[in-house]
């Protein structure tokens, strides 16, 4: 795969950004909602909401296919790129490649949808885009990207998938994804 | 006051077994078994369990109780990948299976017993597609190499390619036939549907006589193709969320006035023109379509989890919606009804009866097929026009 050339050989690196994880919920007043409403032992506690910084933990840790660093670092992957809509099981993720021929924008939108295959419950249904005007290719990433016969196929091929799970390893550690175990975090 | 919701789609049976996502279900042609292929590289063959009486028998017909389907017989090792359709032979004695391995497997009912007869191999990547020629002489396969293969059937279950086609610009999702013979149409990833044809000339040689595509045409992906039994129209499913029905017409001219119907006709051109877009319904791609036995209803499955059912309306129907204008109502088809979360995932397939006109089976990415019934409301099988005092 690596020819030698490397398609963006000198890309920005951003801090992976502190979203102070689950204390920005407000998990007070889901425990408040719950008591308020529940008053005693009313059953099973209210399923919690996903939101987007739930599936945004999920992606952020996803390794680079070109580069050591992960899709957040190089500001691939932000956490406003991600929409969820809980109620109606739809997640949207838009990913900005770094450079705008990137040839690995198939690659990176099938690692973003494997991961979520792994990670979210059967039924959400996802849509995977590139940010709008980010890549040369968009209208034909995104078909294929969104076409769920090629992703089925392309999760059929050994190589492709083995690419895949390289990248997907460094994201295993937080977000207790199924399926392919990966090491825990480095 | 709305036409809709006179019938109602009815759960009548689930049927588990597979370990993964099912692709396709296909009735057999004597009504009597369900198969369904799954990404878990098995077909499963669904039937009424010993003792039960027989699924067709009843060609009474409408809503006759169907006895609980149980798995009959697993076919395996014949892919190493997804098995993504299985196609049964008019006949019914063959089962043709189009894998993600690049193959095409055909088996045999020997006595009792399924065997795998011959393997086809050609396509360079995936198989998405196989179906059976009216009279079983031939097989069309397509698939991700963005070609259409013509195999023709001859004796002691050799196969030989007849003809490749080479024409569409993406991978080809689908292949149809037409019931009366030598006409196949084809859909695909590049938007278009193509309609192919031997040449005038003879010799054997298959052409596109028409492509379906631009402003008439689906927007994007067209997942599926159907002809209605008549044979007269053509249903699409596509990645645009409509369905659209083409009227298919033959003769010499390609001008869409004249009458030229009839079937005879030396050369027999076929010309399609857009009779109906259905859209606003479906709110995710539709993966599949399905004529029932008597062409009145058509039935679709989409990736919202959803099933519905599209009719013609009457005189009165159309009228009310308008006439039906090029992409609003779709002139004067209406759903009757609809199962909003018939699987708990998309609906990969639907399929109805061969002769139970109201029998549906659909199969999904839960891993599951399930059975369905349309019920009329007013009783019997008609009646949509007769209940007006809503």
């Amino acid at each position: 795969m690596d020819g030698g050339e490397l398609i963006n050989p000198n890309p920005v690196i951003h801090a992976r950004r502190a979203t102070a994880r689950r204390a920005a919920r407000p998990a007070a007043a889901d425990a408040a909602a719950c008591s308020s409403s529940g008053s005693g032992g009313a059953g099973p506690a209210p399923r919690e909401p996903i939101d987007a910084l739930e599936v945004f933990e999920h992606l952020r840790d996803i390794t680079d296919p070109e580069h050591p660093y992960t899709l957040e670092q190089l500001n691939v992957l932000e956490e406003a790129g991600v929409e969820v809509d809980d109620g109606g099981g739809a997640v949207r993720v838009r990913f900005t490649p770094t450079v705008e021929h990137c040839s690995m924008a198939t690659l990176i939108g099938l690692c973003i949808r494997v991961k979520l295959l792994r990670a979210l419950p059967q039924r959400f249904k996802v849509d995977i885009e590139l940010t709008p005007g980010s890549h040369l290719s968009e209208a034909a990433v995104n078909r294929q990207l969104n076409d769920k016969e090629r992703v089925a196929a392309a999760l059929e091929n050994p190589a492709l998938l083995a690419m895949v799970d390289r990248c997907l390893a460094t994201s295993d550690g937080g977000g207790g994804g199924g399926g392919g175990g990966g090491g825990p975090e480095a | 006051m709305s036409l809709e919701s006179f019938e109602s789609l009815e759960l009548l049976q689930t049927l588990e077994g597979h370990d993964e996502r099912v692709w396709c279900v296909a009735w057999s042609p004597d009504g009597s078994t369900l198969a369904s292929c799954s990404a878990d590289k098995t077909v499963r063959l669904w039937a009424p369990g010993p003792g039960a009486p027989p699924l067709a028998a009843a060609g009474a017909g409408a809503a006759a109780a169907v006895a609980p389907l149980v798995c009959s017989a697993v076919l395996e090792d014949s892919h190493t990948k997804t098995i993504r359709c299985a196609a049964w032979s008019n006949d019914g004695r063959h089962l043709a299976t189009a894998g993600f391995d690049g193959l095409t497997a055909v088996w045999e009912r020997q006595g009792g017993v399924w065997e795998s007869v011959a393997t086809l191999e050609g396509h360079e990547s995936e198989v998405k597609c196989v179906a059976w020629s009216p009279n079983d002489g031939a097989l069309a396969t397509c698939g991700r190499d963005k070609s259409v293969w013509l195999w023709e059937h001859l004796p002691g279950n050799d196969f030989e390619c007849l003809d490749v086609k080479p024409g569409h610009g993406g991978d080809v999702k689908a292949v149809a036939w037409h019931p009366g013979g030598e006409l196949l149409a084809s859909c695909s990833y590049d938007d278009s549907i193509k309609i192919w044809a031997p040449e005038p000339g003879g010799g054997g040689e298959w052409e596109c006589a028409q492509t379906l595509a631009g402003p008439s045409g689906h927007s994007s992906t067209v997942w599926s193709v159907a002809f209605s039994p008549d044979g007269r129209q053509m249903a699409s499913a596509g990645d645009d969320k409509t369905l659209r029905v083409w009227e298919c017409r033959f003769g010499n001219s390609s001008d869409d006035g004249g009458g030229g119907g009839g079937g005879g006709g030396g050369s027999r051109r076929p010309s399609f023109r857009l009779a109906a877009a259905i859209g606003g319904y479906h709110s995710r791609s539709i993966f599949s379509c399905s004529w029932s036995a008597d062409g009145r209803w058509l039935a679709s499955g989409d990736g919202a989890n959803c099933i519905r059912v599209f009719t013609r309306g009457d005189e009165a129907a159309a009228a009310a919606a308008g006439g039906g204008g090029a992409d609003g109502g779709g002139c004067g088809w209406v759903q009757a009804c609809a199962a909003e979360a018939a699987h708990e995932s998309d609906v990969n397939s639907v399929a109805w009866h061969p002769s139970d006109a109201t029998l549906l089976a659909s199969g999904g990415d839960d891993g599951r097929v399930r059975l369905w019934r349309l019920r009329a409301a007013g009783g019997g099988g008609g009646g949509r026009a007769v209940m007006a005092e809503d």
